[in-house]
């Protein structure tokens, strides 16, 4: 057990990929790392070093300190605006090469899941990612102060425990939302400046075009991984089309039970149930829908059921996450409002 | 003539894991095995463009010996030739492991100029072998393809990333990692279903890739998994409190911490 | 004995499976309410998969299946449209299984690979309205003329009839020789004179064109006879043999897509706060339901090996299609009632496997048919003695 401690006594202090979103704010998931990572630090007596690059990356500098870092490494230049996998990874090769952290913390996100695995094969040690949850284990097998990852696994059906013993450092991709991020003041943050450097006459990919922004094209019902449908508690097909407008902002698709389809408030390609489509959607928001097997059958897939029904017994809250129990035309209106306003903002 | 290898998988059908939403509980129907669903999608993307540039496409699979079930399926589809990388000194390997597995089996069998995988694998679920891949071969990783076209040596992709479509132009070889959402896999003709089963499957082990013991299976994985629990799919039915406005709220601000919403 | 199926047959099962659900499932429904053809893409795809053509030889475009695997094909079509697994059992055993058997090199090279890709769909017509299971009594009559039949008649309940490009047409060459005076001849749409007549308005497989079809002085040319011009009666009855191996399938499919769904609904409609499939009563019927069906398709299986093997199959063969076809009808009875008024209405699709399974024990020989040919079979058998 002494010989494992031994083998890392170089490496300590738990580092944080602080991600930039659309080069405009430090991404919510990175200040809910600072924030885990702070507890881990203080619980291993280490330091917590906020890592970001981005465009102008001192702008981002007085948020992230409010998280409590012991440092933030920044380096800024017009070639670091997005996320690149052919020059991220160089630059934090040799900043961990250079101070080796025990832990690296990164947010699940596409930029997270492209930067993680590679820095993971270049020190040749263990990444866990989509972790749903990050503590510190004393083991007497595996040496003191480990971090334990979870994640989940077999498609959500199993949640894995697994820890990087013998490799330094311990890397872990984190889901956003499953820690909360909280403002501290009180603690000196050093703030050192990283100078650019990179030879990018290296890259083999060029852009032939000026990229072009592009929201997600419409899916059919089956594939769509968000779902509004409604019933017959809607009552009218006034409330019924507003369900195009909150879909709209959500990114999703509508549907309905027989009602909607047999009173012509909508098409038969939008049914669900026994006769109609079968989804499997991350989201699933049913306005005034009682429940029937008919229609229940075709949505129990989905990861998260919400249901607005005025009846707070009716079936579907059986299998709801979330039961609201209001007017589901009103509660419609009412939630659109508010995405509206949140867009706003 | 191009030459591609994909990458494949043999899993548990995980997703047909069939849990009874009251109770929480799991039955034991992931017991049949599949190909990796990503990876029928990898296959597509090999040979669309076999039906459109001409080219021979190689399968290689890491894992038992029951795994020339999904090199057979390969064979169905319309690969040329198949491979097995099985050897019980890989057992246990983790996905860094398996990736140097595959990496250094696909530089004993190529030059390719194309190497695809499968996004994310549905048991392990990590999504990392594309990138350490790319890493280990030194190679461009290029994801959620759109359209593909090349011109000598050179691949012309269209894809997305993050909010951006962007066109780009990459020198090959190149590494592509496909999903579900790329394409339509076609269905295998019948003559080939007939005749799968009986074409030959190349055999690899530890011995052809070189290295030692130490560095494969268990013993060479860095992440070790202490201990796998059945997740409860139990429904929470957690009832909102307040007025209108107030659920509304708090609707938002659950959206917002299962990363529906986006801040 | 080895009952099980080979790795590369459940192969074919699982993609015909996917395929079926994938592809041609939202068809269905469609075909049935509205008395159409599938689409040409689907057609076409069809013949992509070697479906037109599952067991002719792969020089004609063909899979070379053999015929078990012929079966599994047939039956996972079925299960989804009992209307398109007809029309593809009939195409394949019917029409395009003799011209392979009883054609000349010139006629297979001809039409053979047309028929096998899909590029044209066939059927064969020998039922007229005067003539049914008394099919040695049709009036259909082929003059010869130099160097060409001139064929005049009518025919009745021609599968594919509506969409089909060529026929496989019993006609007489010499009424007063009853049944050596019967020849098979080779039709083409085409040819003059040859006219589709009314699509028939069928209780099911309204998916089939199933019609009427007229025959105006059609000039066939002699070297469309199949056979020979006496042999003709003798092909009908060896081409059935094969046929009801593939309706025996077509029933099979049927039957099963009814059983999974009352099955699948017993365990999920509760009554008295129970799910209705633990009611004995439910399940003695999904119990009787589960071993017919099974019962059908090892008697399909057994034929089907049989014939590949190249030995006598006319009895057992007309075995699998009697018991697969009272089963379905059975079976499709039972699993309505245990969906109830559900059951009743169309929305859902079990009244369609109903009204689908009931032409089983009727065409390509009647149930009563199937029994006079075992019956025939058994008196021979015992008269030994």
């Amino acid at each position: 057990m002494a010989r494992v401690d031994n083998k890392f006594k170089d490496y300590k202090d738990v580092w944080v990929f602080t991600e930039i979103q659309d080069h405009e704010r430090v991404l919510e998931g990175a200040l809910e790392l600072l924030t885990k990572g702070r507890e881990i630090a203080d619980t291993l007596k280490v330091k917590l070093y906020a890592v970001v690059f981005a465009l102008e990356a001192e702008q981002y500098l007085s948020v992230i300190e409010r998280h409590a870092p012991d440092a933030i490494f920044y380096c800024s230049d017009k070639a670091l605006k997005h996320y690149d996998s052919q020059i991220f990874p160089e630059l934090y090769t040799r900043l961990i090469q250079k101070y080796k952290p025990s832990i690296v913390l990164f947010p699940s996100t596409e930029a997270g899941a492209d930067l993680a695995p590679r820095l993971a094969q270049r020190f040749s040690t263990g990444l866990t990612s989509h972790c749903t949850d990050l503590s510190i284990l004393d083991s007497h097998e595996h040496g003191r102060g480990i971090l334990v990852m979870k994640r989940p696994a077999y498609s959500g059906n199993a949640i894995a425990t697994v820890i990087c013993p013998r490799t330094r450092p311990q890397m872990a991709t984190v889901q956003q939302g499953v820690f909360e991020k909280k403002e501290t003041t009180g603690r000196k943050t050093e703030i050192r400046n990283i100078p650019f450097e990179f030879d990018l006459s290296k890259l083999r990919i060029s852009s032939l075009e000026a990229p072009v922004r592009w929201d997600k094209p419409k899916v059919p019902l089956e594939q769509a991984s968000i779902v509004v449908a409604g019933g017959r508690g809607l009552e009218t097909k006034r409330n019924f089309d507003r369900l195009y407008e909150l879909s709209e902002i959500l990114g999703g698709e509508v549907g309905a039970t027989r009602v909607p389809v047999f009173n012509n408030w909508c098409g038969e390609e939008r049914m669900i149930g026994q006769t109609g489509k079968t989804i499997h959607p991350r989201l699933y928001l049913a306005f005034g829908v009682s429940g029937q097997i008919q229609h229940t059958a075709s949505v129990v897939d989905s990861e998260i059921i919400v249901s607005i029904n005025t009846n707070k017994s009716a079936p579907i809250t059986e299998l709801s996450d979330y039961v609201i129990t209001e007017d589901a035309g009103t509660f419609l209106l009412c939630l659109i409002e508010h995405l509206k306003r949140e867009k706003r903002t | 003539m191009l030459s591609i290898i994909v990458c494949i998988k043999q899993v548990p059908d995980t997703q047909k894991a069939l849990f009874d939403p009251k109770t929480g509980i799991i039955g034991r129907n992931c017991a049949d095995n599949i190909m990796n669903p990503d990876d029928l999608h990898a296959i597509e993307m090999a040979l669309s463009i076999k039906d459109m540039y001409g080219a021979k496409i190689t399968t290689i699979t890491m894992g038992p010996p029951q795994a020339v079930d999904v090199l057979n399926e390969a064979y169905a589809l319309g690969v040329d030739n198949c491979v097995l990388i099985s050897d019980p000194r890989f057992a246990g390997s983790d996905s860094l492991i398996t990736s140097k597995v595959l990496s250094r089996a696909i530089t004993r069998l190529g030059p390719f100029d194309i190497i695809i995988t499968g996004c994310e694998a549905i048991d392990g679920n990590t999504a990392h072998v594309g990138f350490q891949l790319s890493e280990f071969l030194t190679i461009p990783l290029l994801t959620q393809i759109h359209n593909f076209q090349i011109n000598s040596g050179h691949a012309i992709i269209e894809r997305l990333y993050g909010h951006e479509y962007q066109k780009i132009q990459v020198r090959l070889p190149l590494l592509l990692a496909i999903s579900k959402n790329t394409n339509r896999v076609r269905i295998p003709r019948l003559y080939e279903l007939k005749t799968c089963t009986d074409r030959k499957i190349h055999m690899m082990t530890m011995d052809d890739i070189g290295g030692s013991d130490q560095e494969y299976g268990t013993a060479g994985s860095p992440t070790v998994v202490v201990d796998t629990e059945i997740f409860s799919h139990k429904r929470e039915r957690e009832v909102f409190a307040g007025d209108c406005s107030e659920k509304a709220d708090m609707l938002i601000h659950k959206l917002k911490k299962h990363n529906i919403l986006k801040y | 004995m080895d009952l099980s199926l080979t790795k590369s047959q459940l192969m074919i099962q699982k993609n015909m499976r996917k395929f079926a659900t994938e592809v041609l499932d939202e068809w269905a429904n469609v075909l049935d309410r509205e008395s159409k053809p599938l689409p040409d893409e689907i057609v076409n795809e069809m013949g992509r998969l070697n479906i037109w053509g599952i067991q002719a030889p792969v020089e004609h475009g063909g899979a070379g299946l053999d015929t078990v695997s012929y079966a599994i094909v047939i039956e996972e079509l079925s299960r989804v449209s009992g209307s398109i697994g007809l029309g593809v059992t009939v195409h394949n055993s019917v029409c395009l299984a003799p011209l392979l058997k009883f054609g000349t090199p010139e006629q297979i090279e001809r039409y053979a690979p047309d028929l096998a890709s899909g590029r044209k769909i066939g059927g064969f017509t020998v039922t007229e309205p005067q003539a049914g299971s008394d099919a040695a009594s049709i009036q259909t009559t082929a003059v010869l003329d130099g160097d060409h039949y001139v064929l005049n008649g009518q025919k009745a309940f021609v599968t594919n009839g509506g969409i089909g490009d060529l026929f496989l047409t019993a006609a007489s060459v010499d009424l007063k020789k009853k049944i050596r005076g019967i020849a098979i001849f080779i039709v083409e749409k085409s040819m003059n004179g040859f006219e589709v007549g009314k699509i028939e308005d069928m209780m099911g497989m309204r998916g089939n064109m199933v019609s009427e079809l007229f025959f105006n002085n059609v000039s066939v040319p002699k070297g469309n006879v199949l056979g020979t011009p006496e042999e003709g009666f003798k092909i009908s009855m060896q081409t059935l043999d094969i046929g009801r191996i593939g309706i025996a399938a077509q029933a099979l499919g049927i039957g099963t897509a009814a059983y999974e769904a009352a099955a699948a609904y017993a365990m999920k409609r509760t009554q008295f706060d129970r799910p209705i499939g633990t009611f004995q009563a439910i399940s003695f019927m999904l119990a009787d339901m589960k071993t017919h069906l099974d019962a059908s398709r090892l008697l399909i299986y057994r034929a089907a090996d049989l014939k590949d093997r190249g030995l006598p199959y006319s009895t057992e063969s007309a075995m699998c299609k009697l018991y697969a076809s009272t089963t379905a009808m059975q079976v499709c009875l039972k699993a309505l009632q245990i969906f109830g008024g559900y059951g009743y209405v169309k929305d859902l699709p079990v009244e369609r496997f109903f009204r689908d399974a009931k032409i089983t024990e009727i065409y390509e020989g009647t149930s009563e048919v199937m029994k006079i040919i075992i019956g025939n079979e058994i008196i021979k058998e015992f008269s030994r003695f």
